[in-house]
């Protein structure tokens, strides 16, 4: 309940925040708070260094470009799912992220600080996933662009590296794409027990091509690789859907067994391909 | 709200009273909260004391079913105007339905407790409790000294209430009983256990 002891500094600027990270080993940058506090009073996290990042005003916005759009890092998730830019182009961001949580956790947290945490239980890296998301990294010597399909290497682990901070996310407009975030929880703000993000191409109603990726099936975000192949390959959404635990390793926890887990996501594939095939919306499980 | 310096949101501080406990062991003829202490209700106590709190900005109150107006006319009376409103409590059949759907106390193969923290000992939320009727039954006290306890009846009474209907809705796959509580992954076995 109370954390191990930590150092504290605010960080005037992005480029500060950098610098500070290149100084310290074990040190961590802190948004909204909302994942890593918790962490440390469990003392799962342990920083030596804490950068607030949280008062960096010029990352928190969400512009058009020509073919995606750009979210800053620090965006909270209650301004993502406020965002008409997004409601237009990529709903299923704006959407799923009015459903982070709680709305004390959705006024406080940020897409940046969700997606660098790295917990497979959370519902933005697989909305990323589906959508086929960059991510804009920035460290001492500039920046990298890492498509979401390299970006969560593990439990709470990422590709960024220790003097590297998330600073924007491109998200590709979708066009006329079907879509679906569809998960189930024990309770509204609970994490997800799973998650499933749909986003499809639709042609009379049907499903064509589609590209999944599941929510708390396993070390990170995944693709439902076996579920993809044989929607491109003609198969029925539920001839797909049956198909959507193949290949992945979902943890046992107080929340559900790995076998029910299984279970949730085939049934949840299916709903999530038929909503996407509809048009698009969100749901519960 | 806004404060005035950063521009960072500062929230309002609301009080709720839980006053909807029947307090059935005081043996009175009315809920708890308007039991007379000092010449006054004991409700009275706490408005009196949270309106005058500088750090609370509303007061909500929760009475029991029928004195929803009677809280309100106290707090019309001692004048506590950060009184918004008065809702309808019912805090044993509550954490009765939370007993039947979601609190648990679980144990691994070795004896530890696993639900040590309030993100795993699941507490419902207003979203997730059901809404409820309240009636009563009249039975008589089958056993040799004809008697009955009396305290926390919506506790006792609530969660078989909520088991019955799970099984009912499953009735006619064959289920007969499911566990307590019934969390998802139980009702789903349930199912597969009359399928197999």
């Amino acid at each position: 309940v109370i954390p191990a002891p930590f150092e504290y500094v605010v960080a005037e600027a992005a480029d500060h925040a950098i610098e500070l990270l290149g100084k310290r080993e074990e040190a961590k940058l802190l948004a909204g708070g909302h994942s890593l506090i918790p962490a440390m009073k469990l003392r799962l996290a342990r920083p030596a260094l804490l950068v607030d990042v949280g008062r960096i005003a010029d990352l928190s916005y969400v512009r058009e470009e020509s073919d995606f759009v750009e979210i800053g890092a620090l965006t909270r998730h209650k301004d993502v799912a406020a965002s008409s830019v997004l409601e237009q182009h990529c709903p299923i961001v704006s959407s799923t992220a009015g459903r982070v949580g709680d709305p004390q956790v959705r006024h406080r947290g940020t897409i940046g600080g969700s997606l660098a945490h790295g917990d497979p239980a959370s519902d933005l890296p697989s909305v990323m996933l589906a959508v086929g998301a960059n991510l804009v990294a920035r460290g001492p010597h500039g920046e990298r662009v890492i498509p979401a399909g390299e970006f969560f290497t593990g439990v709470f682990e990422t590709a960024l590296a220790p003097d590297e901070m998330l600073v924007q996310v491109r998200v590709p407009k979708l066009g006329s794409a079907g879509w679906s975030y569809t998960k189930m929880a024990r309770r509204a703000q609970d994490w997800a027990t799973v998650g499933v993000a749909a986003v499809v191409e639709r042609s009379n109603g049907s499903v064509g091509k589609a590209a999944i990726a599941l929510t708390n099936m396993g070390a990170t975000s995944l693709r439902a690789a076996a579920s993809e192949d044989a929607l491109a390959g003609g198969a029925s959404v539920e001839e797909a859907a049956a198909l959507a635990a193949d290949g992945t390793e979902p943890p046992s926890d107080h929340a559900a067994s790995s076998d029910f887990r299984r279970h949730l996501v085939r049934v949840l594939t299916r709903r999530a391909l038929e909503e996407a095939a509809r048009g698009g919306s969100m749901r519960d499980g | 709200v806004r404060n005035g310096s950063g521009g960072s949101e500062v929230g309002a501080t609301w009080a709720l009273i839980a006053a909807a406990g029947s307090g059935e062991r005081l043996g009175i003829d009315r809920p708890k909260a308007f039991a007379a202490l000092g010449g006054r209700p004991l409700l009275a106590e706490s408005l009196d004391r949270l309106d005058r709190c500088e750090f609370v900005d509303a007061i909500v109150v929760a009475a029991p079913p029928g004195w929803e107006e009677p809280a309100i006319l106290l707090a019309e009376e001692l004048a506590a105007s950060k009184v918004v409103a008065c809702v309808t409590g019912g805090t044993t059949r509550t954490a009765s339905v939370a007993a039947a759907l979601f609190e648990e106390g679980a144990y691994d193969s070795e004896g530890n407790l696993m639900t040590t923290t309030m993100a795993t000992y699941l507490v419902p939320s207003a979203a997730e409790v059901p809404s409820y009727e309240t009636d009563r039954t009249e039975t008589a006290a089958d056993n040799p000294l004809g008697v009955k306890g009396v305290g926390e009846t919506g506790t006792i009474a609530a969660a078989p209430a909520v088991i019955n209907a799970v099984v009912d809705a499953l009735s006619h796959l064959g289920v007969t009983d499911v566990g307590l509580p019934a969390t998802p992954e139980r009702v789903w076995k349930a199912i597969e256990e009359v399928r197999s």
